[in-house]
């Protein structure tokens, strides 16, 4: 299934044909001085597919996104993508790696405050060079997809939790990534809001063709994946495809 | 009571050991501390050294040299108004710098039992410990900047270093005075702290500031003009309300200043450049504060940029030259000195937007947003609001001063010269401030933070 990307997509005018790529973690290892947090990681994750990730509180959750993201670098072990290490990449290089190839989801205080949600929307784009009024069209008409028409202007001040996600979800995406990531993205929110912001993030980011990668600490959330992973003391303890039946 | 003077020493030695944010914080609230007691005691020191020249000339000479040693003591005094308002700013700032610092040290304080009385206590003895540390320190930089003055003359005297040299009981009051200060500036700073940090975005999308704000200016701008072209400043009640009518337009400058910030600021929240756009962004937020910051420079800018055109040769002789030398060396002093308070105040705002900011910065960095954006973002925030006040102050200065009191016979070259050098300078100060926050930005980026997990 070709995943169709919407005309004003700036995949379609930049890299009309991107060959699709697995984003690979080989037996990473990271600590905190004592504190063990990765041991020996491994799995794939085939371009497009949708991994929850979950476990315990403390188990590695966060360190294991960063590492895959590139914000952190793994005492040992290796992450790549498309066959092209990652962990191996100079801080700038990773910098430029997150910037152009993946998108963001945290769990708050992510968005600035001081610019209206378009200009938060349209930040990816403009640090690539985009003209403002191209990137910021680009940004309505993610606005308008996320049921956030009318709210071009607010600042993530006057906009509630569950809106200031969706803005969050159309930054991470506005740019076409490869990869999204999230970390508990309804951390903050209340479940029925939460649910709401899963199936948003799921079903954009599934549309547009890239992977997801999202921790959670909500089990409910996991449906809207195709696969989970579950982490415990520093290890996968279980990784299963979630059938289509259950979903 | 008890407990806390007995922890605080303690607490103290932790937080030497402990240099990470919130000890940079502790030093820059030193720093400040220093800074303004310093500024605080030259400024204090001149006002004494004109008294006490007013005292002894006033028995030995004639009334009307008297009533001219009372004239510089008025002016000095002025001086003194004009910079003790920044100066108050810095010392406050500071101690809500100092206690935001600490402020999570003493939220877990709190956990462990502590009543929010105990606490606050314990910040207050701190806020002491901090402000005498840096009372003593500006006292010392003060006494060994006194040899410098004797370069500058003013009533065609060198300053001598023990005309500066303050009684011990008016050094003890300028001192406690900024003790004190630092003091109730740390309690509704612990207070405000805790409700909502300062310096952070307010939810709302601000509000635009209108233009009748330029025109009340402009008017009264106009008025003075033609008001000055038709009163006789020679007699008394002509020159009162001439610095009057001066004095209400140099107020009136508060009222188009955040005006002008938004005017400035606006087209930059149209571009594509992104550190550009997050300033004007943050200017547009809050204009008035932005303004707040540098107000004290413009009007100080606009008596320099009065003053600096006033001929220091003209045809009589006798105390009138010598008088208006003197008034350009003090108000080029009182700015030069309004540049230092500017640098330093930007020191500690930028610095404690740069913890203020964490997470937001934070989340940048991870969406791999170059960290040198946050410089960039800094360097805007803090010229453009100093170009806005001395590039409109100034000139207005020096286009009031020409068209309404002074007949120019040539232009003062060397006294403009002074004036952009000094200005430069400022500039550069600021700059390097804003500099300075580079290795605190990068120590919040690189520890990695952990929340809520
Ligand atoms: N910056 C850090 N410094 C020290 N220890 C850390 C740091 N970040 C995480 N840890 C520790 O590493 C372990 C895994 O943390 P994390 O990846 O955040 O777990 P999770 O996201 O699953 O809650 C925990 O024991 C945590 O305390
Ligand atoms: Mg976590």
């Amino acid at each position: 299934m070709a995943p169709a990307f919407p005309p004003w997509s700036t995949r379609n005018m930049i890299t009309p044909s991107l060959p699709r790529k697995t984003l690979a973690a080989h037996n990473l290892s990271k600590s905190y001085g004592p504190v063990r947090a990765l041991a020996d990681v491994t799995f794939d994750i085939p371009s497009g597919q949708a991994v929850a990730i979950m476990g315990p509180s403390g188990s590695g959750k966060s360190t294991l996104l960063h590492c895959l993201s590139g914000i952190l670098v793994p005492d040992a072990g290796e992450v790549s993508l498309g066959g092209e290490s990652v962990s191996g990449l100079k801080d700038k290089h990773r910098s430029l790696l997150r910037r152009r190839r993946f998108g963001f989801v945290f769990q708050d205080g992510q968005l600035l405050p001081e610019l209206p949600a378009r200009e938060n929307v349209a930040l990816p784009l403009l640090l690539t060079g985009i003209p403002r009024n191209r990137a910021l069209k680009t940004a309505d008409e993610w606005l308008g997809k996320l049921g956030l028409a009318g709210m071009e202007n607010r600042r993530p001040g006057e906009l509630s939790g569950g809106q200031a996600q969706r803005i969050a979800i159309a930054r991470a995406l506005i740019h076409e990534p490869e990869v999204v990531f999230a970390d508990e993205p309804t951390g903050a929110l209340d479940q029925a809001t939460g649910h709401e912001v899963m199936q948003i993030l799921t079903a954009t980011t599934a549309s547009s063709g890239a992977s997801l990668v999202v921790v959670t600490h909500d089990d409910e959330v996991a449906r809207w994946c195709q696969r989970l992973i579950e982490i415990r003391d520093a290890m996968v303890h279980d990784d299963q495809l979630i059938s289509r039946s259950t979903r | 009571m008890s407990v806390a003077v007995t922890l605080a020493p303690r607490l103290a030695i932790e937080r030497i050991r402990a240099t990470k944010g919130a000890g940079v914080l502790d030093a820059m609230a030193v720093l400040a501390f220093t800074v303004s007691s310093w500024l605080a005691l030259t400024v204090a020191g001149g006002t004494w050294m004109f008294f006490q020249r007013w005292q002894v000339e006033g028995a030995l000479s004639s009334s009307q040299q008297s009533g001219l040693a009372v004239t510089y003591v008025a002016l000095a005094g002025f001086a003194c108004a004009l910079l003790v308002i920044p100066i108050l700013g810095l010392g406050g700032g500071a101690a809500r710098l100092g206690a935001r610092g600490r402020v999570r040290r003493l939220a877990s304080l709190r956990l462990i039992g502590m009543t929010s009385g105990e606490v606050v206590r314990i910040s207050v003895i701190e806020t002491i410990v901090q402000s005498v540390v840096g009372a003593l320190l500006g006292s010392a930089i003060f006494v060994f900047s006194l040899p410098l003055w004797q370069l500058l003359s003013f009533q065609m005297r060198p300053i001598g270093i023990a005309e500066l040299l303050l009684p011990w009981w008016l050094w003890l009051m300028v001192i406690g005075a900024l003790v004190v200060l630092a003091m109730a500036s740390t309690v509704l700073g612990l207070r405000r702290v805790t409700i909502s940090p300062l310096g952070v975005a307010r939810d709302q999308t601000p509000r635009r500031l209108k233009r009748w704000r330029l025109l009340v200016v402009a008017a009264l701008v106009i008025a003075f003009l033609l008001y000055a072209q038709f009163t006789d400043i020679a007699s008394l009640i002509g020159l009162v309300t001439t610095v009057g009518f001066l004095a209400v337009v140099i107020g009136s400058i508060n009222l188009v200043g955040p005006w002008l910030m938004q005017l400035v600021a606006r087209p930059g929240a149209r571009t594509s450049n992104v550190a550009r756009l997050l300033a004007a962004r943050r200017i547009l937020d809050d204009p008035r504060g932005a303004w707040r910051n540098v107000a004290s420079l413009a009007f100080l800018g606009f008596i320099a940029g009065f003053v600096v055109t006033m001929p220091t040769t003209t045809g009589d002789s006798g105390p009138n030259t010598f008088f208006v030398h003197d008034i350009q060396t003090g108000v080029a002093i009182t700015l030069a000195l309004g540049l230092v308070l500017a640098a330093t105040a930007t020191l500690m705002t930028q610095a404690s937007q740069v913890f203020d900011r964490a997470p937001e910065s934070i989340a940048l960095d991870r969406m791999g947003v170059p960290a040198t954006i946050h410089l960039a973002v800094r360097r805007r925030l803090v010229v453009v609001p100093l170009a806005v006040a001395l590039g409109t102050s100034v000139p207005l200065g020096l286009v009031l001063s020409t068209v309404a009191a002074v007949q120019l016979e040539s232009f003062p070259v060397v006294g403009v010269s002074l004036l952009a050098g000094t200005v430069i300078l400022g500039f550069l100060l600021s700059l390097g401030a804003a500099e300075a926050c580079r290795p605190l930005q990068d120590g919040v980026l690189r520890v990695q933070r952990r929340r809520n997990d």
